[in-house]
């Protein structure tokens, strides 16, 4: 078999490329050894997203009172899995679709090179390419002795899949993926603690936006102990003792029932033989790449995961279409700002730059805040917590902003659009919001940065 | 040492059924064989010895229905003429060693609190809201003993709440239900419209006490069942020009429900005996003069029904799941005909009280009733209740027990009748006492007894009474 565009793993950075590389002309297989979807579509963001909205369905029908409704929900986990799994194999029949549809030829195997032009699928297929898009994507880390093989030890993906919540769960780790699952967990009634090596949990986001997220998940019960690394685990009757190591030495046990492991990802390379086709990797293992996702090998790219930094689906499709054009030999779109995301209650949206990276970058920023507390439409939903704030450059170009509160994932996106398009605070706030809403304050952040805010205090 | 071979944590749902064992009693058996195979409706499960040895003991036959709980005993193992340990036993260590095995450190916190410990049963398998789980947690209860009246059986913020109040736990937070408005969620409320239910007629076992849609249904069906039973010609008022109409409501409510309950649930039997009350008459009138003690025959009636109370404890019971409790204080209900119904105020250790304080405690519960000034509390702990229904020109009365009491005596009205005495017929004052049984835990001849012990005091006064 020969093609023009070989794209390895169907997962969102993969399948995009493929998609795009197709309707710009190209013939293009694409080779999955396990699910179409990949890690985002089958484990990962849409399962914890239907997880989260099933949850948060159960946690506003438990404070619905406030509101004179009385309810108590019970919540049969399993069939809220079965669910969520009805959710992704419509969206995976969808991708498969769109796929054939495109004209993307689909193979079903595990992809290994055996030289710069040519792949062996494990059914004994060759493959032989003029460019290859790499999007094998990543895996969960374990934890030295935490072995994912072992029963009361789980990753991500085996959470996702629980047909139980566990009496007692112990979460390894404070990223974005251990915050959203103790959400879950802690919202069917599990007794979560969270135990977390460094000081802060979601490291890369400032206290400001963090916050309001540590105290909503303290309020849902889970607690989070900092400054702890779990070190090692035995099985003691029924329980599960978990022991953990702060940096002085000090030594601490929990007793659970499960424990998530979710300290991180790692990419997937092992058994491609990158070797043979002159791919290299970094030190942590991520393919090297340059902007337009070109590997060592001049004819190899790769995408999403598997490429390092952002570990994000959309930062991965972005890169799959990217790749796509370069091959097709068109001057593929430039990103300026890759949002991010968590989607703990309140969420957690970035994109661009906050004031001190500004700054860092020679700025001197323009800031404008705007709180949700002052927020009509926040408060009728009961989730008037958190702002949004607006980074601008001198000339009032938006260089980035960060939102924590209601909605900030959906909201993140009009900001997003300013600073890939480098719109100034002046448009943003000229342009007519609807009221009541949310997106509201984003204007109003503008406004206040521009010194003539309404509905809060100009500094 | 045995070991006890049990099932681990298999991932199978709740049931399951042994279906073989692969080995049997006296077989030898090495650690990692497969000894027998769980199978629940999904899946099924091989169970392994758990070390070498001789198999003495199974606790549980080839298709028999099992709750797959972990840790659950199924089989020893040991030497071969080692004593096995009982199932009872087996529970007891099993609690034991779970005290043990909780890990003494600080950082444990909340981790550790979880109910699962006592019952066998994993937590996990429990049904039970989110709610019910954190409450279960704090509150430090075990789900698995909580019964569930949630959606699928689950159990419920309430339940564990009942659970505690059951249980002697100050529960705090149980919601009494109001009877002016009868709480409802919406699709009771629709559901209620759709039948022409009266939704205050319906007991709600929502959260706060509210009404569901399947409250309605069960309310609905038992309807239909009672009026497929009995229904009598005309039934409904429907063509009858209704004057004045009073929904039930309040303390009459109350009332209406639970001697409606006690008349469904207890059989009543009653046993009437006529009493010459001359001697006790003339008793009353000598504390009156020669003892200054100001009491009415109500008063000594209290006291003599007290004495026979302490003489047949049986009588002085409450009748509670399944079980006739004896109870060891005398607290005789008075009923009371006040503004809002009949109440029953209790006057408490009745034989602990003089004459005189009895007669003072008795006067100022019926003005509190009259007046509409009791409380709550004067109403609690009754044992045993006493009725006056000659205050209505009656001789006797078949009155329905004051649950979860055993026994209600009516006191009919005085009268004179013929009474005969050695041959000769006299008139005296006599009273009707009749007598109303829970046939349950009282047969007739122990009515037979307290009413002859009843009359015996009565007319013998001087054999209890001293000093008159
Ligand atoms: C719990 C969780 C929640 C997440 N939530 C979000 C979120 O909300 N938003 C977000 O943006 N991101 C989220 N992510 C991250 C997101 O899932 C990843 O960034 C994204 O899936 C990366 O896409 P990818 O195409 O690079 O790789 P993947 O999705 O991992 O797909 C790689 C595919 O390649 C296949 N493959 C690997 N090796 C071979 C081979 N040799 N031959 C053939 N096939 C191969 C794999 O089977 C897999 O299907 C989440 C991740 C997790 C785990």
């Amino acid at each position: 078999m020969e093609t023009e565009l070989l794209v390895v793993g169907g997962g969102p950075a993969g399948y995009t490329a493929a998609i795009r590389g197709a309707q710009r002309g190209l013939d293009v297989a694409l080779v999955e050894d396990g699910l179409i979807g990949g890690t985002c579509l089958n484990h990962g963001c849409i399962p914890s997203k239907a997880l989260l909205s099933g949850t948060g369905t159960v946690h506003e029908m438990e404070t619905a009172s406030e509101m004179g409704i009385y309810v108590e929900p019970y919540v049969d986990l399993g069939e809220m899995v079965a669910w969520k799994d009805g959710v992704v194999d419509r969206l995976t029949d969808g991708v498969a679709a769109l796929c054939r549809q495109n004209g993307v030829e689909l193979v079903d195997g595990f992809a290994r090179f055996v030289d710069e032009r040519t792949v062996a699928v494990d059914d004994g297929r060759e493959i032989e390419f003029e460019n290859a898009v790499l999007a094998t994507g990543s895996r969960p880390i374990t934890l030295p002795g935490f072995g994912f093989d072992a029963d009361p030890i789980w990753d991500s993906r085996r959470a996702l899949a629980a047909e139980r919540a566990p009496p007692r769960l112990l979460v390894v780790g404070a990223g974005y993926i251990g915050m959203e699952l103790s959400t879950i967990f802690a919202r069917l009634g599990s007794d979560v603690t969270v135990v977390e090596m460094l000081e802060e949990p979601l490291p890369q986001y400032e206290s400001d936006l963090t916050d309001p997220v540590l105290e909503s998940v303290a309020e849902l019960g889970v607690d989070i102990n900092f400054g702890e690394a779990a070190t090692n685990w035995h099985e003691d009757g029924r329980d599960v003792v978990v022991t953990t190591e702060t940096e002085d030495g000090e030594e601490s046990t929990y007793s659970v029932d499960e424990v998530l492991v979710a300290v991180g990802r790692e990419p997937v390379t092992a058994g491609l033989n990158l070797g043979a086709a002159a791919v290299e990797t970094d030190d942590r293992g991520f393919v090297e790449t340059d902007e337009h996702g070109r590997t060592t090998a001049e004819n190899v790219f790769a995408v999403g995961d598997v490429a390092g930094e952002p570990m994000l689906a959309h930062a991965g499709m972005h890169e799959g279409i990217v790749a796509a054009e370069t091959v097709a030999g068109e001057d593929p779109p430039e990103a300026r700002a890759v949002p991010a995301v968590v989607f703990t209650a309140p969420e957690i949206a970035t994109v661009g730059l906050n004031p001190d990276e500004a700054r860092a970058e020679g700025i001197d920023p323009l800031v404008g805040e705007f709180p949700f507390s002052a927020s009509g439409r926040a408060m009728t939903t009961r989730e008037a917590t958190g702002f949004v704030r607006l980074v601008a450059a001198g000339d009032g170009r938006v260089v980035g902003g960060q939102i924590v509160g209601p909605e900030a994932s959906e909201l993140i996106a009009e900001i997003g659009l300013a600073v890939q398009e480098g719109v100034t605070l002046e448009a943003v706030a000229e342009t007519i919001h609807t009221h009541p809403t949310l997106s509201e304050a984003t204007m109003e952040a503008a406004e206040h940065a521009l010194g003539r805010a309404i509905h809060t205090a100009n500094r | 040492m045995v070991d006890v071979i049990r099932i681990p944590k298999l991932g199978l749902s709740d049931y399951g059924e042994l279906v073989s064992w692969e080995v049997d009693i006296g077989d030898t058996v090495s650690k990692e064989q497969v000894v027998a195979v769980l199978e629940s409706e999904k899946a099924s499960a091989d169970i392994e010895s758990t070390s070498d040895g001789v198999l003495l003991e199974t606790y549980v036959e080839t298709g028999e229905e099992v709750a797959i709980e972990v840790g659950k005993p199924l089989a020893v193992v040991g030497e071969e003429g080692e004593s096995v340990p009982s199932l009872d036993e087996l529970d007891e260590t099993a609690e034991e060693d779970d005290a043990q095995s909780k890990p003494e450190s600080e950082t444990e916190t909340a981790a550790t609190q979880s109910d699962d410990g006592q019952s066998g049963a994993s937590a996990s398998d429990v049904k039970a809201t989110p709610r019910a789980k954190r409450r279960a947690r704090e509150v430090e209860v075990d789900l698995a003993a909580v019964d569930g009246t949630g959606p699928q059986g689950a159990i419920t913020e309430d339940d564990i709440e009942r659970h505690r109040s059951e249980n002697g736990q100050d529960s705090g937070s149980t919601t009494e239900r109001s009877d002016e408005e009868v709480k409802a969620t919406p699709r009771a409320k629709r559901r209620a419209t759709e039948d022409g239910v009266e939704l205050a007629n319906v007991k709600g076992s929502g959260p706060e006490g509210a009404v569901t849609e399947d409250d309605v249904e069960a309310y609905l069906e038992s309807a239909a069942e009672g009026e497929s039973e009995a229904e009598p010609a005309s039934a409904s008022s429907g063509d009858l020009t209704v004057t004045e109409s009073h929904e039930l409501s309040g303390i009459r409510k109350t009332i209406a429900d639970r001697l409606s309950q006690s008349a469904r649930e207890k059989p009543h039997v009653m046993g009437t005996r006529e009493v010459s009350i001359e001697q006790l008459e003339r008793v009353r009138d000598r504390l009156r003069t020669n003892h200054d003690v100001d009491v009415s025959l109500n008063d000594l009636l209290l006291h003599l029904v007290g004495r026979v109370l302490d003489d047949l404890p049986e009588f002085n019971a409450h009748f509670e799941d399944g079980t006739h409790k004896f109870i060891d204080e005398i607290n005789v209900g008075y009923a009371v005909d006040g503004s809002r119904g009949l109440v029953v105020p209790v006057i408490p250790d009745v034989l602990e009280r003089s004459l005189s304080e009895l007669s003072e405690m008795r006067r100022s519960l019926v003005q509190r009733v009259i007046d509409d000034e009791f409380e709550p509390a004067d109403l609690q702990g009754g044992t045993f209740t006493v009725t006056n229904v000659g205050v209505f020109e009656m001789d006797v009365s078949y009155s329905i027990i004051n649950p979860p009491e055993v026994a209600i005596l009516a006191i009919g009205r005085r009268k004179h009748a013929p009474v005969e005495r050695n041959g000769e017929v006299d008139f005296e004052k006599v009273i009707t006492f009749s007598l109303t049984i829970d046939h349950r835990a009282l047969d007739g001849a122990d009515s037979g007894a307290f009413l002859d012990q009843l009359a015996e005091y009565v007319e013998h006064p001087g054999v209890v009474l001293d000093a008159v």
